[in-house]
């Protein structure tokens, strides 16, 4: 029926806060929905939530060993704290959508790095060495924005869950030897991962069908009552312990969210009465959404910034369409070039 | 002439995610008989939705669906932030 959503959301993790730092890893798992909409959360993440990136670099002196072209790239790809754009999307401003020809406070913010060492020992500029230009930017952007830590997330043998970000220390621009200099203004605009990846603010984003794996009870009584001894077997064949076996009872389905489809329990078994033991399904209507940001949003504020901009986009539809419609009641004979685009420019699209 | 049970519509600057969500509720709606989207290429930022209704006009359809998406998108947004609000309650009480 139109109009009717069922969806529900069940939090399953949230990573841990770190040194006070904003979580950038989180669990969902969508219930009761359609894969078009999970996957337009997960696609609208990628592409259309926005964020702030290095977008121009001047370089006023550089006698680092990097060159210029490749020290923009690296200051492109810091990520920086974007906050400000969680609550307002529009605190800062598209630089196309701006009002001003080459940069106002309005649609960009500044960073300045200007560092020299005078050691033997080679300095490293790294992203602490960032200063704010305030003069040049706007008080209305706060938080403020900042460069933020590298949070490597350690997958660790025997532990089946993210461990909490682990902060690698400042990320390293380049290194300076005695009498070598950086002095650089960047310029961070808003910008979209549809323009280039440093803006989307996921650094992986996955979207998978929960599994449903159900035993089937005739054929295990039969097991058990033939070859109990296949069972254990059977259970080490799962590399992700979905069954638990226990003695004279049978097998269970313990940790059904943990498989991966690799159908091992299904394929070449060690003995024929095992066949049909298990059925293993994807769910259509369950969706399991990891989420681990780069640090420039939280996870939380990357779901509602893409639920809002869906609706925007949608709420846009809905009103230029309105407009086509009543313009095209006023034409008697509609302007052919304006019909591609909506209504009988059949010929065009198909 | 011209049959308004039927439109073809190009989306400029859309792609897969607004496509794939229009027509999941152009084809739940029962006035609509057929629905489809194709992204004709993929270096052209360019999307195109395909709709036949039993009767209404073709625009009414995808108005409605815009609409039903909307209310979705409205619906997620609350549920997210209530099941958020849980989650850290759930966190708190530890």
């Amino acid at each position: 029926m139109p109009g009717e959503n069922t969806t529900t959301f069940q939090i399953e993790q949230l990573g841990d806060t770190t040194n006070g730092q904003p979580n950038n890893y989180m669990s969902i798992r969508l219930k009761n929905t359609s894969l078009a909409v999970a996957s337009a959360i997960r696609r609208t993440i990628l592409a259309d939530v926005p964020t702030l990136a290095v977008d121009d670099v001047i370089i006023q002196e550089n006698t680092s060993p990097i060159d210029d072209e490749i020290l923009a790239l690296r200051l492109g790809l810091i990520p920086l704290a974007s906050g400000a754009l969680a609550d307002n999307m529009n605190r800062l401003k598209f630089t196309w959508d701006c009002d001003c020809s080459s940069g106002c406070e309005k649609c960009r913010y500044i960073f300045t790095v200007d560092q020299e060492s005078n050691t033997l020992e080679p300095l490293s500029v790294t992203q602490d060495h960032f200063q704010s230009g305030d003069a040049g930017n706007s008080p209305d952007i706060d938080p403020k924005p900042f460069p933020v830590a590298p949070r490597v997330l350690r997958w660790r043998e025997g532990v089946d869950c993210h461990e909490p970000a682990v902060s690698e220390g400042p990320i390293v621009i380049t290194k300076l030897g005695k009498k070598q200099r950086l002095k650089l203004t960047c310029y961070a605009r808003k910008g979209t991962g549809k323009l280039h990846a440093k803006w989307i603010p996921a650094s992986n984003i996955a979207l998978r069908r929960v599994p449903v794996i159900k035993l089937n009870p005739e054929t295990l009584t039969d097991v058990v009552r033939q070859c109990p001894e296949q069972l254990e077997a059977y259970a080490e064949l799962c590399p992700r312990d979905v069954f638990t076996c226990s003695i004279g009872e049978g097998i269970e389905v313990t940790d059904e969210a943990a498989c991966i489809f690799c159908m091992n329990c299904l394929a070449d078994l060690p003995d024929a009465r095992l066949n049909n033991l298990v059925s293993v399904d994807m769910s259509t209507t369950e969706f399991i959404l990891d989420i681990e940001g780069t640090g420039a949003l939280t996870p939380d504020q990357m779901v509602q910034m893409a639920i809002r901009i869906m609706h925007e986009k949608t709420n846009a539809i809905k009103t230029d369409l309105l407009v086509r419609l009543g313009r095209q009641e006023r034409h008697d004979s509609p302007d052919p070039d304006e019909m591609n685009d909506y209504g009988d420019g059949l010929d065009e699209a198909w | 002439m011209t049959d308004t049970t039927n439109a073809t519509v190009v989306f400029h600057g859309e792609d897969h995610t607004l496509g794939n969500a229009l027509r999941y509720c152009l084809a739940r709606d029962e006035e609509v008989d057929f629905a489809g989207y194709t992204v004709p290429h993929p270096a052209e930022s360019r999307m195109v939705v395909r709709i036949q209704t039993n009767g209404i006009p073709a625009a009414t359809a995808l108005h409605r669906a815009a609409d039903t998406l909307e209310n979705i998108a409205d619906d997620i947004l609350d549920k997210f932030n209530t099941a958020l609000n849980d989650f850290e309650e759930d966190e708190d009480a530890f």
